[in-house]
């Protein structure tokens, strides 16, 4: 079935803010990205179970994203990871340091990212363009769902690239983890001196009913997401707050100052939703408040961009980029809208992403361990001077349904 | 244990899960906390709905309500 006839055809198709809402968190509807091209790339991994099994991994890889782990993450390796991406880019003939900003974020996050899941060798500029490369190529099989392109094209390159990733990155560093862990368990090495990473927590608490492929699944998809919300966000904000700022001088300065780059954060984040939609099917008939009935199998499609710019929540000018908007919306209405999802899916990492409780009205970012990724990045690349490059053209890509760059060119005017 | 929940609460019920006697959604779907029942409740319980919330909404510290 060609993608776009999928993405819409044996499904319901809900944009409301409201329905979207109740059924992500209501007990009668089931995860459905359950095409079955895409199962060597998602079938058991956490986005896609539900239920006690979900609940279960849900409980051992939160490790990940508490306070603790998100503070060692920025002060660890966020910090000195963006310094050296800042200091690898390259400065052209006239002495302007310029980039391509999606490649630049990508090979950034993605060293993070193998940080968090376990991955080893991804340490030198080789190292990470191949890691780049295979993670670039095995996210097609993860979004597949979301492909406008050819679905068995991409499906066929991205097993190859799980194939070469497994061989080059998971195996070898799966293997020496899996060592410590039998360490840590004969008794020969303390809890405290393992690594604090995903691959670590999935051996330290093994599942009888996830197949040898499971974790391989796992970190292929916590590798793409964890690197692709921050990347992505950070271009549009980059973007908007050009032209937010281009006749609001006032606003400029604000482009250090960590609290207007977290409104800037949440404002891109909903009017550009993580995910182009969530798929969910109902488990028994239903009817939603609204009075919309929907019957037991039913496959409904959840598109978040209509509903995250919903003038009745948002306001008259919902469409628009304002980084003020936060001050003006209701009690209780998140600034990014549904866009990480809610309920008991609501996404692992978004702290990670966000940092924590910051949104709420008045809120201030007292606590700088608490800023996620997106808020030190744009403070490091603003204050290295990050603008649009006017002799550049910013890309969209139309290979999938997600609302992103393929290349949008700065430059560093501070570098 | 003083146990609070704040605005940032969005209702994902993993408190709840975690400690049934402690934590109830609301008819808003919100979370809130029994003090009593937090009181009595184990400590590595508590932190652990406080760690395995998305978004950061628990907050777990000792003393009293």
């Amino acid at each position: 079935m060609h993608a776009d006839a999928w993405f819409h055809a044996g499904n319901t198709i809900i944009e409301d803010y409201d329905e979207i809402s109740e059924v992500l968190r209501s007990a009668s509807f089931r995860t459905a990205m359950d095409a079955p091209e895409s199962a060597a790339f998602h079938e058991g991994v956490i986005a896609n179970i539900d239920g006690p099994s979900h609940f279960r991994r849900r409980r051992i890889e939160s490790r990940l994203f508490t306070d603790d782990a998100l503070a060692y993450l920025r002060d660890h390796a966020l910090t000195p990871i963006i310094s050296q991406a800042l200091a690898a880019a390259d400065r052209s003939a006239d002495g302007v340091v310029r980039t391509e900003l999606r490649h630049f974020m990508i090979a950034m996050m993605h060293r993070l990212a193998a940080m968090i899941t376990g991955i080893d060798g991804v340490h030198t500029e080789a190292d990470v363009e191949r890691f780049n490369d295979l993670i670039d190529t095995i996210q097609l099989g993860n979004i597949v769902e979301f492909a406008r392109s050819d679905h068995e094209e991409l499906i066929a390159r991205a097993l190859a690239a799980q194939e070469a990733f497994r061989a080059e990155f998971f195996w070898p560093s799966h293997q020496r983890r899996a060592a410590l862990v039998r360490r840590h368990q004969a008794g020969e090495l303390d809890a405290r001196d393992l690594p604090r990473d995903l691959i670590t927590l999935l051996l330290l608490n093994p599942d009888p009913d996830w197949d040898e492929d499971l974790l391989l699944r796992e970190v292929a998809v916590y590798l793409d997401a964890s690197t692709r919300t921050t990347a992505r966000t950070a271009i549009h904000i980059v973007d908007h707050l050009a032209r937010w700022t281009a006749n609001r001088q006032e606003d400029r300065a604000q482009l250090h100052d960590a609290l207007f780059l977290r409104r800037a954060a949440s404002e891109s984040l909903r009017l550009h939703p993580v995910l182009p939609a969530l798929s969910r099917r109902a488990t028994a008939a239903c009817t939603l408040r609204s009075g919309r009935q929907i019957a037991a199998g039913e496959r409904v499609l959840l598109l978040f961009s209509r509903a995250n710019s919903d003038p009745a929540r948002f306001g008259a000018d919902a469409a628009q980029f304002d980084p003020y908007r936060q001050d003006r919306l209701e009690d209780g209405l998140l600034p990014w809208g549904i866009s990480f999802g809610g309920g008991v899916h609501t996404c692992i990492g978004r702290r990670m992403v966000t940092g924590g409780d910051w949104f709420a009205r008045g809120a201030v970012p007292a606590d700088a361990n608490q800023t996620g990724t997106l808020v030190p990045i744009l403070l490091a690349l603003y204050e290295a001077g990050i603008e649009p490059d006017p002799d550049g053209v910013a890309v969209r890509q139309d290979v999938t349904y997600f609302d992103e760059y393929s290349s949008y060119p700065v430059r560093f005017t501070r570098l | 244990m003083r146990v609070t929940v704040s605005q940032a609460c969005e209702g994902t019920g993993y408190c709840v899960q975690l400690c049934p006697e402690v934590f109830a959604l609301t008819s808003a779907g919100k979370s809130s906390v029994d003090p009593a029942a937090a009181a009595r409740a184990s400590a590595d319980d508590l932190l652990e709905a406080e760690r395995m919330c998305p978004t950061s909404a628990i907050r777990v510290e000792p003393g009293d309500h």
